[in-house]
């Protein structure tokens, strides 16, 4: 598999661990599940206020 | 393929389509006045709404539409899905709060009457209720589209008993319910819809042995498929275009206004970001991935389909359903189409009907009507609105989906984005601006969409322009909204009352 990988990473340098472009990860993968998480925070932060 | 009709098919779609006309039936003791059926008294939840939200957000048009062209885009389509969730972000955590208190305050039931009474003008209010029905036709033709084309190839029947047959329940239940029922069923219909795309998403995966050997399939068939399209590429522009159009298009999108304007309270508002980011998040991420495998399925032996070589992207999807998964897949996908199709269609005719009789037909022709007169009006028009939409879907069956949807999203947006962001963030914004900002945004992406393509090629020697209408109305929009708040004076009152 790792073999693959490696030949596919020779065709295309951006490859990332995840088998997709850096660009793909980047530009989309990492803001949606940045977004997620603040999201978490901001309603977690709210239910304590909320509580107190 | 089936040569008649499927009877297990058939007894799904006999079976949901009867559950939506019981919830239509149980909620119509629910609506008593008007505010019952437009904005659900301001009394909608945080989890319902939340889940509502992105019931309405993605539908059949996702699941089988932009999937479906997506198989051919490759992977770098997730990158299209994955700005949703921020989309949705910005939504409930900025706009929400405010939003919600300001329709409170007004007593707005529309998106339109919002505009009107904030900034005092009927005029505005009723030319953006005419925008509102006329352009969400496309969208709404689409959805049904989505519907008919995934009935007709899973259930092998005519693509237009399909789509007559879920329009005349929609409109049924529509007609009864309005926003009780309309929330209430995409509620279901979002966990139901979201179920079956997560399970064709991993049931994708594990045909393909696992994530990593999913991408080298498709890399192995082509290494486009899981790399981001060239910078200025045909492609790139699709891209980058439908991200930001059907990502930051949807916060001046009426049908999403209405859905986070109208929760009950702060906290409901929270709770209702948390299940709409992750939705809005887990959702696409899952239908714009099995949409490029879909292309690494149907490419091994036993099918031995080339995806390029469909014409039409609407059939890819339901191709690859009937063909490569098991009959319970094939089953509950068939669930998930009609819940995300029916949960979108049933927003917009609730959308439709809602602003041509509240902002149209009563302050044009100011008839001498009772608040009942007015829920009945409005009623007969949901029924009117949504058989009238299925018909023209019936009509045009060969429209390409995506298509359609972002058409409806990008002149939405364009003409919105101005006043809605005005409305909330500027105390001074008056009806000058607003105007200003609805005109030059509709009108400014309309001309880019018609001849972009034309000029481009007379100065750049280009074939096709690289900047999405979007990226020129919506930015034109905020400035000309900006600009022209400087030539009118703000309604003190409405001031006073939103900003004390």
């Amino acid at each position: 598999m790792i073999g693959i990988l490696a030949l596919v990473a020779e065709t295309a340098v951006n490859l990332s661990p995840l088998g997709l472009d850096w660009w793909i990860v980047l530009g989309g993968w990492v803001p949606g599940f940045t977004s997620a998480i603040i999201a978490i925070i901001i309603w977690a932060r709210a239910r304590k206020g909320g509580r107190e | 393929m089936m040569d008649g009709i499927n009877p297990v098919s058939l007894a799904i779609v006999i079976i949901y389509m009867s559950m939506l006309a019981f919830i239509g039936w149980i909620s119509r003791n629910k609506v008593k006045s008007c505010s019952d059926w437009y904005v659900g008294n301001f009394q909608i939840g945080g989890v319902i709404m939340g889940v509502a939200f992105f019931a309405t957000y993605f539908s059949a048009v996702l699941m089988v539409g932009f999937a479906g062209s997506a198989s051919k885009w490759g992977m770098s389509a997730t990158v299209i899905g994955m700005w949703h969730p921020v989309a949705a972000l910005i939504a409930f955590a900025v706009l929400a709060p405010t939003l919600a208190k300001m329709f409170r305050s007004l007593g707005a039931m529309t998106f339109s009457e919002f505009l009107t009474l904030r900034f005092k003008s009927q005029l505005l209010g009723s030319l953006s209720s005419l925008l509102t029905a006329i352009f969400i036709i496309p969208y709404t033709v689409s959805a049904f589209l989505a519907m008919g084309t995934a009935l007709s190839l899973l259930v092998n029947m005519p693509i237009w008993v399909g789509i007559v047959a879920s329009g005349i329940i929609i409109a049924l239940y529509v007609f009864t319910g309005g926003l009780f029922s309309a929330t209430l069923a995409e509620f279901l219909q979002g966990i139901i819809m979201t179920v079956a795309v997560v399970c064709v998403w991993t049931v994708s995966y594990s045909i393909l042995g696992g994530f990593l050997p999913a991408h080298e399939a498709l890399a192995s068939i082509s290494i486009s498929a899981v790399t981001f399209p060239a910078l200025g590429s045909p492609l790139w522009t699709t891209m980058i275009g439908l991200t930001a159009v059907m990502g930051f298009g949807m916060l001046a999108q009426p049908q999403m206004v209405l859905r986070y304007s109208t929760i009950c309270s702060k906290m409901d508002v929270k709770k209702a970001m948390v299940i709409a980011v992750f939705g809005s998040l887990i959702f696409p991420l899952a239908a714009y991935s099995y949409g490029p495998l879909s292309r690494a399925i149907l490419a091994l032996p036993e099918y031995g389909i080339d995806v390029m070589t469909i014409a039409n992207d609407n059939v890819i999807i339901p191709t690859f359903v009937n063909l490569a998964l098991p009959s319970w897949l094939a089953a509950l996908f068939l669930i998930g189409i009609l819940g995300a199709a029916v949960s979108t269609i049933d927003a917009l005719v609730h959308l439709m009907a809602g602003t041509v009789t509240r902002d149209l037909i009563i302050p044009i022709l100011k008839p001498k009507i009772t608040d009942k007169g007015q829920l009945n009006t409005t009623k007969v028009l949901s029924l009117v609105l949504s058989l009238g939409s299925c018909i023209v879907a019936a009509i045009f069956s060969t429209g390409l989906i995506y298509q359609l949807a972002s058409y409806t999203w990008r002149v939405l947006a364009s003409a919105f984005m101005g006043p809605i962001l005005a409305a909330v963030f500027i105390k001074g914004a008056n009806k000058t601006g607003a105007l200003t900002g609805m005109v030059v945004g509709f009108l400014s992406s309309q001309l880019w969409y018609l001849y972009s393509n034309n000029i481009w090629l007379a100065i750049f020697n280009v074939a096709k322009c690289p900047i999405d209408p979007f990226f020129i109305g919506v930015p034109l929009s905020i400035i000309a909204t900006v600009i022209g708040n400087r030539f009118g004076k703000a309604p003190e009152d409405i001031v006073k009352l939103l900003f004390k």
